[in-house]
């Protein structure tokens, strides 16, 4: 059996199954090369893994608490694009209606009050009254 | 050859264990923003990360800060990582990510070395050399004069306990350079452990 660094490496690191390991380790018992390199490798892992763990401030969850992201209602992911699409076919719609899209100002009027009508339509920002006899209408409509 | 993750390690440092196995679960809760899955991803992971921070950064106020940035961007971020199983490399090449930045704001390239310590002052026997609160000095001062991106291959691997594939993922290196820079760490530790300590085990 040659020395392989990596399954010395896998041994010190409990990565072996155990007939692997078996193999390795009596490799290494014949072998004074692997055996210091087996020594090495352990002691660093024990050195470096082995020091004092210093522990995460709460503060620093508290602070990351309050900057996550807000919770998603449920299938809130495909409802928020959904609900902007639909809301955009409504305007695309109404844009393309012409008795709803008719402005105020362009609004025929008949014989009702025209200052109260005016200011309705003006609050809605649509024509709400529409006499069919009227020019304007009869052609807009068309 | 079984080369894999070593889940003990970070349940050494975690508040609950975690199998690997759950973690795409956890990580689909994330993704709908689920403050539990946040609070569970922070607390098993953040110890984990903070060391990696410490240890780049050799600054606990900045290891605290850049901490704090790692899960927040990780945790807007979340919906872009690719595989839900590869969370624990994704989070680390973020904490890496931050560590880097900051050097660099520092001035620091994370690719040249320190300047070597000259507080050093053990002359500990070789038996002493494995155990003792002298000997974790030693192997700080050691680990600070590798340059941080040595010093994060390295640790990944003898701290963090990563296979070598998903230490390439965090550091965006080849497999080969990983493996080289591992190597090249490994000889540069041990020569300022030997060093500093006397003849080697």
């Amino acid at each position: 059996m040659t020395c392989d660094d990596a399954r010395l490496e896998a041994l010190a690191y409990g990565e072996l199954d155990p007939q692997e390991a078996a193999v390795e380790r009596a490799h290494a018992s014949h072998c004074a090369r692997c055996r210091r390199e087996l020594q090495w490798l352990r002691a660093e892992r024990h050195l470096v893994h082995g020091r004092p763990l210093r522990a995460v401030p709460p503060a620093v969850r508290r602070r990351v608490e309050a900057r996550w992201p807000e919770p998603r209602r449920r299938g809130g992911r495909w409802l928020a694009p959904l609900a902007v699409a639909a809301a955009f076919a409504l305007a695309v719609a109404l844009s393309l209606h012409p008795r709803i899209s008719a402005t105020a100002a362009e609004c025929p009027r008949g014989d009702v009050n025209q200052t109260s009508v005016s200011l309705e339509e003006a609050g809605f920002g649509a024509c709400l009254v529409a006499t069919p006899a009227d020019a304007t209408y009869a052609t807009s409509s068309l | 050859m079984g080369v894999g993750f070593a889940p003990a390690a970070w349940a050494l440092w975690s508040n609950e264990a975690l199998p690997r196995e759950e973690e795409p679960a956890l990580v689909n809760r994330a993704r709908e923003h689920e403050p539990a899955a946040f609070r569970a991803i922070f607390d098993r992971f953040a110890p984990g990360v903070h060391r990696l921070l410490c240890d780049l950064l050799r600054d606990d106020a900045a290891a605290d800060e850049a901490t704090q940035e790692t899960f927040v961007r990780a945790f807007h971020r979340i919906d872009s990582i690719r595989d839900e199983r590869r969370l624990v490399p994704w989070l680390l090449a973020i904490a890496r990510n931050v560590a880097f930045e900051q050097l660099r704001a520092r001035g620091r390239s994370p690719f040249v070395p320190e300047e070597p310590h000259t507080e050093w002052a053990t002359h500990s026997t070789p038996e002493e050399s494995l155990q003792g609160q002298e000997a974790q000095r030693a192997v700080d001062s050691a680990l600070a004069l590798l340059a941080p991106g040595r010093r994060a291959a390295l640790l990944l691997r003898v701290d963090q306990c990563l296979p070598y594939e998903e230490i390439a993922e965090v550091m965006g290196w080849s497999l080969a350079k990983v493996k080289v820079e591992i190597h090249r760490a490994r000889r540069q530790l041990r020569a300022n452990l030997d060093s500093e300590l006397g003849e080697a085990p």
